[in-house]
């Protein structure tokens, strides 16, 4: 009977639970009991030569993953920015026994892969391919050839990739945090660019590989499904042969705190919104007992649905992501706020990091935000221990760093262990808002007085250098008067004004394709175009009052906005009629231009287009023009660099142009000019058809 | 003797020493129609919750195109029980994280957290299967961000636009015509009713599958997804998949778009079947033949040799109707996109001619191979993976087998297919460059 009731009482539970009658979906449910979290556990062998080797076994998957490390202090790299990435690269492009082809294949053929980047190499595959893959990792490293042929081909390939940067918001960004926070001197504030990289020899590259490639200075890591001992007999094997030797010192400048507030600006004409960095250095080594009160506190800052995202965007739409990083480092750790923004609330956004950061320094934190935070942190390290390279990477970071071995199997205890007091107290030592940099690239024209209001604002290019300025008020000469010197310079103005028409036929290349264009122009006011790209021709002409294009659909006429945009264009010389086209004229500045100043000289007017012309403050050549104008899709700016003036009838004409638009560069080369050659006026008229 | 038969016969066979992937799991369906599939792992305290609806771009309106992305939107906008903005902060406290996507076939939803946060998982996820809450000021919200999406990815990004570019020139009468991210003004128009109307059509049990794989006990696991996903009632009404079959190509379609970049683009695209047929696998291994890895044809020539391209790659777009196979490369500085082509159609010419050597078929089996097995490296990747072969194919088992459907292509299958697809008459040629202003 017992029995029975039992059974029977057994089911009806069952069926209670099948039924779903404790489902209460209004009460979220709490978590278990949290499971126990085991660090595996890693072996390390010091070989004769003084390889580290850390050997993680993972038998989860039938496969292998490798690292090889130098551990070394970062390198200056000076003149030739960039080589210490290029001459990575170049390493696994050919060894003593090996062509690249060859590599390429045998890594391919057992379906393997390895790369180089950072301070080290890696390769991956199936772990019955260990030896291989080891045997390739070990070639690369100690007979790397760096072939000519090779390193020309990645020095072209990196220059392709910094000329994009110009047009990458974040990578400028970056580039200007670093050089205002850490300076020229510092390799940290070194920053790679076409002129430098355009430096790296193979000399340097193998200078540099002789000076660091050290077996003493180099941890592997080997990861997956391996065993111990027959990784270590594997890695003496092939790396037996590598020489120990001692590595260069390099002394680092001390990195000071800023002064006061400062911004950094780099004009991106055109943009719609502000990409903004408040960041500064923090003095924070790996071992210091403060790393992780200040993990803590970032994550509360800045860390995902954080303060600055839910004050950014949450709160005040301001931005579709905000957050903040801040981490230890051996020389000078960081902390960076980041944010995009549209041009006008950047003051605000910047109002509002700024209160975040002092609110977290002022005030107490919550409990229940402290825990959530703790919570969020014991997450992603759990999470992060599925992956065999994370332990690998972490029992990397105990050798170079000297923590202390159980350093990560103790993570867990140190996060639960920081109070709210702990958070406030390295938020006041740590952040020092009114030291740190506003990092801004932006539309100058919208936001450099929004941005001036934090504090003295410098203006950067893209690539770091800062951009030369003299207040205008110390320009002591008026347009007309630069204009006469550059008419003088040219020629004179008797031979300036003796020109009434003139024909250029120049040639062309936009990222391979050949472009002819032929212009003819005829004082005062007449101006007729062709351009033939690929076989296509288009021409246009506009006689002084009204104009034409020719399209695939026929001839156009010019509508009244773009007749007047025209005229500026036409004119034979803007600088006789710029007010007669109801231009006011400006000195706006001196600007630096490829290493001279200029004397910058703006036109505006009511129905546009804005234009800026620069002329040498020495000898007043006329160095660029920009014309910037209103499209449908917002301000573009084109910038032509006038280059090797030749004479053409008594005056000097530029016979190389370089013209920019959003990025891209055309170069123009004058190929014919003919000065006064008796132009006839139906050439500007529209055509029949 | 004895001994050396084995030897003899296996010297005489070649040799393709496969490595076994063996993922146990167990899967069932429940009455009201949602399958599940669950998956013990306890190499890590972690487990990873994927639901995967049988629903995508394909399945919309061509006036309502975007629909399902924007969906994804507003599956994060909360229930009765889950207020507004508090989603994704629940599973990010708990220490876990969370991701969906949408295709033109199917949207996915994963949350993945700490093991003893499963019944957590599951109430989130069932929520939003139950009762999500579709009001106007979620759809509002979302409106804006979605847009805002658009533009980030799209129209900001270099070469971003060339899927939406090549499907609506390479498709006239199937819905694959039209890319996931849809247009904006789409949006716009629908109504709240019509936002509800989808969620009752396609976000139903019946039209789901349920994988769970991580820290788990399958016993256990089973009475959680009784209570949550349980008492959720099976969707009424048929649901919508497309009927329309694409009509044979049979002539060759070129265009030029200009779009904010540096260097020009080649975009090559021939039509192909769908997953899971024959020839889609021999054109996979096809594909890595082409471009994987730095001894593979397309990036040997063109990047390394001859330094017409700075970057190729083809991919077979893996749908579930007949679909695309598309070769792409990005010209290098002072290239231009006809010399590209000509050097991408003189590669293809090469595997339509001669078959491939031993050593370079057992490269790309090689190739194949490794990237099978990593692809169950974490928990979440089996999740999906589970998924996807359940939803697609009706066999999740697949994420053991699937492998020998690439290992079974022989060369000559290889060469047949490169004849039979890759045809001039059967493709669309896309030439990105560079627009010019001003001009």
């Amino acid at each position: 009977m017992k029995r029975t009731l039992m059974v029977l009482v057994g089911c009806a539970l069952l069926l209670a639970q099948y039924a779903g009658a404790q489902l209460d979906r209004s009460k979220m449910p709490p978590p278990g009991p949290p499971p126990s979290v085991s660090f595996p556990d890693y072996d390390l062998v010091t070989t004769p030569n003084g390889m580290r080797v850390i050997v993680v076994r993972n038998t989860e998957l039938p496969t292998v993953a490798i690292r090889l490390l130098i551990d070394r202090k970062p390198i200056f790299e000076g003149e030739v920015a960039g080589v210490v990435e290029v001459m990575g690269e170049v390493m696994k492009c050919g060894t003593a026994g090996r062509s690249k082809d060859q590599i390429d294949e045998q890594i391919d053929q057992i379906g393997g892969s390895l790369g180089v980047g950072g301070t080290g190499l890696f390769a991956s595959g199936l772990s019955r391919h260990t030896e291989k893959l080891l045997e390739l990792l070990a070639d690369i490293t100690l007979h790397p050839t760096f072939p000519q042929s090779e390193l020309e081909r990645v020095v072209m390939q990196t220059q392709s990739g910094l000329k994009a940067r110009k047009s990458e918001p974040d990578a400028i960004v970056d580039v200007v945090r670093r050089k205002a926070l850490y300076g020229d001197a510092h390799p940290y504030g070194e920053i790679q660019t076409e002129e430098t990289v355009s430096k790296i020899t193979r000399e340097k590259c193998i200078a540099l590989y002789k000076a660091y490639f050290k077996p003493n200075r180099a941890i592997l890591a080997v990861v997956g499904d391996v065993e111990k001992g027959a990784v270590v007999r594997l890695v003496r094997k092939y790396f037996g042969e590598w020489k120990k030797g001692t590595l260069p010192v390099t002394t680092y400048p001390e990195v000071r705190p800023l002064p006061s507030l400062q911004v950094a600006l780099v004009d991106r004409p055109g943009s719609v919104q502000s990409v903004v960095r408040v960041a500064q250095g923090v003095r924070l080594p790996r071992t210091s007992p403060d790393v992780m009160p200040v993990t803590v506190m970032n994550r509360i800052l800045g860390g995902g649905s954080a303060r600055l995202f839910m004050n950014l965007r949450e709160k005040h739409s301001y931005t579709y992501g905000a957050y903040s990083v801040m981490g230890p480092d051996e020389l000078i750790g960081a902390f960076t706020a980041s944010t995009s923004v549209r041009n006008s609330v950047t003051d605000s956004a910047l109002n509002e990091i700024f209160s975040e950061i002092r609110r977290i320094r002022d005030e107490d934190v919550d409990a229940a935000e402290l825990v959530r935070a703790k919570n969020a942190l014991s997450g992603a390290f759990v999470a992060s221990l599925e992956a065999a390279n994370t332990v690998a990477s972490y029992a990397i970071d105990v050798e170079r760093f000297g923590l202390p071995r159980d350093y990560y199997k103790t993570y867990l205890k140190r996060v639960a262990a920081v109070t709210a007091q702990d958070v406030q107290r390295v938020a006041r030592q740590y952040l020092d808002p009114d030291h740190m940099l506003v990092a801004v690239v932006g539309a100058a024209k919208d936001v450099r007085g929004k941005v001036g209001k934090f504090g003295a604002v410098t203006l950067y290019d893209e690539d770091g250098r800062k951009v030369v300025e003299r207040p205008t008020g110390s320009v002591k000469m008026t347009p007309d008067e630069i204009f006469a010197k550059f008419v003088n310079r040219v020629g004179g103005k008797e031979a300036y004004t003796a020109i009434r028409d003139k024909t250029l036929e120049l040639s062309g290349k936009i990222q391979g394709m050949e472009m002819k264009v032929k212009t003819v122009q005829k004082a005062p006011d007449k101006l007729y175009e062709e351009m033939n790209m690929m076989g296509m021709v288009q021409r246009a002409g506009f006689d002084g009052k009204s104009g034409w294009t020719g399209t695939p659909q026929g001839i156009k006429d010019l509508t009244p906005e773009q007749t007047e945009a025209k005229k500026p264009d036409a004119v034979m010389d803007i600088y006789s009629m710029y007010k007669s086209l109801g231009f006011t004229v400006e000195v706006t500045g001196v600007k630096e231009i490829k290493g001279r100043e200029a004397y910058e000289v703006t036109f505006t007017r009511a129905s546009g287009p804005t234009m800026r012309h620069y002329f040498d403050a020495k000898d007043f050549l006329k160095l660029r023009e920009v014309t910037v104008s209103t499209t449908p899709r917002g301000p573009v700016e084109q910038s032509t660099d006038l280059l090797d003036y030749k004479p053409f009838g008594g005056v000097q004409m530029p016979t190389k142009m370089e013209q920019s638009v959003m990025g891209q560069v055309i170069t123009f080369t004058l190929d014919k000019c003919e000065v006064n050659a008796g132009v006839d006026d139906a050439l500007f008229a529209k055509p029949a058809k | 003797m004895k001994r050396l038969r084995p030897l003899l016969f296996l010297a005489a066979v070649p040799l393709l020493a496969t490595a076994q992937v063996n993922i146990k799991f167990e899967e069932y369906t429940l009455p009201n129609g949602l399958h599940v599939i669950l998956h013990e792992d306890h190499s890590s305290p972690i487990v990873s919750q994927v639901v995967a609806y049988h629903v995508g771009s394909k399945n919309e309106r061509p006036d309502r195109t975007g629909f399902a992305h924007f969906f994804e939107h507003l599956m994060f906008e909360g229930s009765p029980n889950i207020p507004r903005g508090e989603f994704q902060k629940i599973v990010q406290n708990a220490g876990g994280n969370l991701n969906a996507g949408t295709s033109f076939d199917n949207t996915v939803y994963f949350i993945s957290l700490p093991s003893n946060q499963l019944e957590l998982a599951m109430w989130l996820e069932s929520e939003r299967m139950l009762q999500l809450k579709i009001d106007s000021v979620g759809v509002e919200t979302q409106r804006g961000v979605v847009k805002e999406e658009r533009k980030q990815r799209l129209e900001n990004q270099p070469y971003g636009s060339f899927l939406e570019q090549m499907m609506s020139h390479a498709f006239k009468v199937h819905p694959y015509r039209w890319t996931p991210i849809g247009s904006a003004q789409y949006i716009d128009r629908a109504s709240l009713d019509e936002f509800l109307q989808f969620y009752k059509s396609f976000y139903v049990p019946n039209n789901a599958c349920l994988a769970i794989a991580g820290d788990i006990n399958v016993g256990k696991t089973k009475e959680l997804v009784q209570k949550y996903y349980g008492g959720i009632p099976r969707g009424v009404g048929e649901i919508y998949r497309p009927t329309e079959v694409e009509p044979p190509q049979t002539v060759e379609v070129r265009d030029s778009v200009p779009d904010n970049i540096q260097l020009p683009a080649v975009i090559m695209a021939y039509h192909m079947p769908a997953q899971g047929t024959k020839d889609y696998y021999a054109l996979s291994m096809l594909t890595t033949l082409l471009s994987e890895g730095e001894s593979s044809r397309l990036t040997k020539r063109l990047v390394d040799k001859d330094k017409l391209a700075v970057q190729v790659q083809s991919i077979p777009l893996p749908l579930e109707n007949p679909s695309l196979f598309i070769a792409l490369a990005i010209a290098g500085f002072g290239k231009t996109p006809a010399e590209v082509e000509k050097a991408i159609q003189e590669e293809i010419g090469r595997v339509q001619t001669d078959l491939i050597t031993d050593t370079e078929f057992t490269k790309i089996r090689n190739q194949r191979e490794t990237g099978f097995i990593e692809k169950n490296s974490t928990v979440q990747g089996k999740a999906m993976q589970l998924a996807d072969y359940h939803l697609f194919f009706g066999d999740a088992n697949l994420i053991n087998t699937e492998i020998a459907k690439f290992t079974e292509v022989t060369r000559e299958d290889l060469r047949r297919v490169a004849r039979q697809y890759l045809k001039n008459e059967n493709r669309t040629v896309l030439y990105y460059v560079p627009k010019i202003e001003n001009q």
